[in-house]
């Protein structure tokens, strides 16, 4: 335990004495959790420059236009479409949009969305905030449509309510002259117009009996043969009459009938009409959602965060603890290793009843304090300046924080054991960090990956790191509930370890075997 | 016979290529001095690395106190101290944190190696620079400091590669009294150089190593006595008419070589006072005024010349 303890002074003590790395080692993390903090500690994005262009603007595109305006962005309008699509191209301005000429809600024109793919990190943001804001005005406009709308059918709805009463009215009226035709078409029927003298024949035959009669007896017939004529004359008129009016009753009894029939036919109607009038009424009383902002958007939707942090600050943390904590473990454990190792001094540790074990814990535990300092420099700027609150979770965190130290302090001794030179270690160191980096959810999320690397990625120690710490951090999941994380990366500490222990045993000595064979062979010559 | 400390039978390491020792036998004696000398590149470093266990032998046995090497390491760690022609300690440390640090990992109780540390700074005369960084130090207080950093453990031997290289005569003269009285305070010193003189005058016992063979091993004078039959005459004179006194002694045949070096002249001769006689007559006879003659034995150089040669 001595031996570690004074390997660990011995550490420290080079590498305080070194200005710049004392100052690294404190300054680092105070200046960049400073401007990290500062920078990201805010929910919104700045300085989104928006290139616009239009071969005619309308009041609707300058609507649009003045809305898009506003602190977050900067629109500009630009003369042409090339120029509007070249700024993109030349970083001059983030997203162009092309409005169509004469842009109307009664024509139908594409707003075009011209955007830079390649700020990959970026465009989401940008297309996602600029369509925010013209789904604004789109959803203004559709509510003042739809407005006009439903006033129209409640218009419509009023008007067909007070007419339902009329048709009524008047499908009655229909249905009494219906049945008073059919009275009268009865009634005429009923007439009957027929008489006993069935024959005018009769009544000249009777007059001759009876002329016959008088003239046997002897008496003047004469004017009794006069009036019968007369009698006769008139009865004949009389039947010709009656014979008309039976014609004439049994046509209007047929007219009656048709006029009956067309009554009949029209009451129907109107019956249908009113039958429909009263559908449409019930089915307008039917409609309960009148309220427009309903109809426009019938399913309203809200994005509700699964935590209560808001700042880009806060979701940024814990990755941003992780890198830090690995590029410094990589970088400072590999340098500490290989200048060790290429130090002159080596060969005397080597030489002495120290084991390489000892070296090892010494070198591991040198880097972890580093790394814990940091960390303290770290929270505590944050603590003090920015969120309080990230400093509650530390207890939790803290822990876990020293495991994934651990494992990227392991990594970083395996890259100075297995390098010869400061410089080969410390672009191995950054490779490293580098592939991890890359491969992470921090630049592109890993779901954008073909599956087969994205199982091998998912394995990667910065993801594992930052995704149990954000468990932890951000979603406050108690340690004990991340017992599967936690092997896993037990398993990777235990991995690394037994690979920095045969690394060590197959480079230390044989380095300094192949340094004094480099410098016997220079002699030789 | 006393026990040897370290024996080396049958030695052979090769890299690569290169075969580096080749079948090395050498038993180096206890409390002495013990110097390997060669050529750069002949194997000293890989012979002494071989001793402390950090090279492994390809074949052949080295035994500490009759323990092989391989297989007590913990023991070659503890009891071996190693200053190496590079300064190994850590430059952002001052003198005093790296005894410290080493001292710690040569498991020593922190008492122990307080009173270690006072002795050794005393010795090594770092007192004054005990809280001085490493890299701020001269370069002959740091390879002072590498020595006290090897004697921290009070060890038995002292293993010491090139102790005195790139540093000038000054220091040269201070690392070698150094070296002197870690032996005088019984401290088995083996050590290489390439400076024949230097082990010559500092050495008890001595082995030629060349192309990864030991050439011969002995004490100076048994391999002088061995190798050269020559003496040397050193000898200056004013005006130093070099030229013409050689051409006077001409006639002797005696001598088999003339060295000028600086202002003075040597003649390699077996026969030293016959020549030296005539030397002194011509001088004499020629006006010139002796400043100063001097008859010595060959030197280690002249012996080392002449096995190589013989390779």
């Amino acid at each position: 335990m001595r031996k570690i303890l004074e390997i660990i002074r011995k550490n420290f003590k080079i590498l305080m004495r070194s200005k710049i790395s004392a100052a690294i080692i404190v300054l680092g993390p105070l200046v960049l959790m400073l401007l990290v903090g500062a920078a990201f500690n805010t929910s919104n994005i700045y300085d989104i420059r928006i290139a616009a262009y239009s071969d005619s603007y309308t009041n609707l595109s300058n609507s649009i236009v003045d809305l898009l305006s506003d602190q977050q962005f900067k629109v500009t309008k630009i003369d042409n479409q090339d120029g509007c699509i070249n700024s993109v191209r030349q970083a001059e301005n983030h997203i162009c949009v092309v409005f169509p000429s004469d842009l109307s809600v009664e024509t139908e024109g594409e707003i075009q969305f011209y955007v830079d793919q390649s700020r990959i990190n970026l465009i989401w943001v940008v297309i996602d905030a600029v369509s925010k804001k013209v789904s604004v005005k789109s959803e203004q406009i559709s509510q003042e449509l739809t407005q006009v709308l439903v006033d129209n059918i409640a218009q419509t709805k009023n008007v067909l309510g007070d007419k339902t009463s009329v048709l009524k009215d008047l499908t009655s009226n229909s249905a009494d002259a219906e049945t008073k035709l059919r009275t009268i078409g009865d009634g005429i029927s009923e007439i009957d117009l027929s008489s006993n003298i069935t024959d005018v024949k009769d009544l000249e035959n009777i007059s001759k009996e009876l002329q016959a009669e008088f003239n046997s007896t002897g008496g003047n017939f004469k004017k009794l043969d006069d009036l019968l004529t007369t009698l006769k004359t008139q009865v004949s008129d009389i039947q010709s009459k009656i014979s008309s009016a039976s014609n004439t009753l049994d046509s209007k009894a047929k007219e009656i009938s048709d006029l009956k029939s067309t009554v009949s036919s029209n009451t129907l109607a109107l019956k249908g009409v009113k039958d429909s009038v009263d559908s449409l009424v019930t089915g307008i009383n039917a409609i309960q959602i009148t309220d427009v902002e309903s109809i426009v958007s019938p399913i309203k939707t809200k994005v509700e965060p699964v935590s209560t942090d808001k700042t880009h600050l806060s979701f940024l943390f814990p990755a941003l603890l992780v890198l830090v904590i690995m590029f410094v473990s990589i970088l400072l454990a590999s340098t500490i290793v290989i200048k060790e190792k290429l130090s002159k001094a080596s060969f005397r540790n080597y030489i002495t009843p120290t084991s390489s074990l000892t070296f090892i814990f010494g070198t591991y535990l040198t880097n972890i304090l580093i790394v814990i300092i940091q960390l303290v420099v770290l929270f505590a700027v944050i603590g003090l300046f920015f969120q309080k609150d990230v400093v509650n979770t530390l207890a939790n965190a803290s822990i876990l924080l020293l495991i994934i130290a651990t494992i990227f302090i392991f990594i970083g001794m395996i890259i100075g054991y297995a390098f010869n030179s400061e410089e080969t270690s410390t672009l191995g160191s950054i490779a490293i960090g580098s592939i991890f980096l890359i491969f992470s959810n921090t630049i592109l999320p890993i779901e954008s990956i073909p599956e087969t690397y994205r199982q091998i990625f998912q394995f990667n120690p910065f993801i594992l790191s930052e995704g149990i710490l954000k468990k932890i951090m951000i979603f406050k999941v108690p340690l004990l509930n991340l017992t599967t994380d936690l092997y896993i990366l037990g398993g990777y500490i235990l991995g690394l370890f037994v690979l920095l222990l045969i690394v060590e045993r197959a480079t230390q000595k044989a380095y300094l075997v192949r340094k004094f064979i480099v410098k016997f062979r220079k002699l030789k010559k | 016979m006393k026990t040897p400390l370290i024996e080396i039978k049958k030695v052979t390491k090769i890299f690569g290529r290169n075969t580096v020792l080749n079948d090395v036998d050498l038993n180096i004696p206890q409390n002495k001095i013990f110097g390997i000398i060669g050529e750069s590149g002949s194997g000293k470093t890989t012979l002494l690395k071989s001793i402390i266990g950090f090279v492994k032998p390809d074949s052949g046995i080295i035994t500490f106190e009759g323990r092989e090497v391989s297989r007590s390491m913990e023991t070659i760690r503890e009891r071996f101290g190693f200053a190496s022609q590079e300064n190994c300690f850590y430059p952002k440390l001052n003198v005093r944190e790296n005894l410290e640090f080493f001292g710690t990992l040569y498991g020593l109780s922190s008492k122990l190696i307080d009173s270690n540390i006072k002795k050794l700074l005393k010795f090594v005369e770092l007192e004054d620079a005990e809280k001085t960084l490493a890299e701020n130090l001269s370069s002959g207080m740091q390879r002072r400091l590498d020595i006290a950093c090897s004697l921290i453990n009070n060890p038995k031997v002292l293993i010491m590669d090139e102790p005195t290289q790139d540093l000038d005569p000054v220091l040269r003269k201070e690392i070698v009294n150094l070296i002197r009285k870690i032996n005088e305070n019984g401290t088995a010193v083996i050590l290489t150089s390439h400076l024949l003189f230097e082990a010559e005058v500092l050495c008890d016992e001595i082995a030629i190593l060349h192309q990864g063979k030991v050439l011969e091993v002995g004490t100076p004078e048994q391999l002088k006595n061995m190798y050269s039959k020559n003496q040397e005459i050193h000898f200056e004179t004013s005006p130093g008419r070099y030229d013409l006194i050689i051409k006077q002694l001409s006639d002797e045949k005696s001598i088999e070589r003339v060295e000028h070096k600086g202002n003075k002249v040597i003649l390699y001769t077996p026969k030293a006072e016959i020549v030296l006689k005539k030397l002194l007559i011509v001088i004499s006879k020629m006006g010139e005024e002796l400043i100063d003659v001097d008859l010595r034995k060959p030197s280690l150089n002249e012996v080392f010349e002449s096995l190589v040669s013989k390779k």
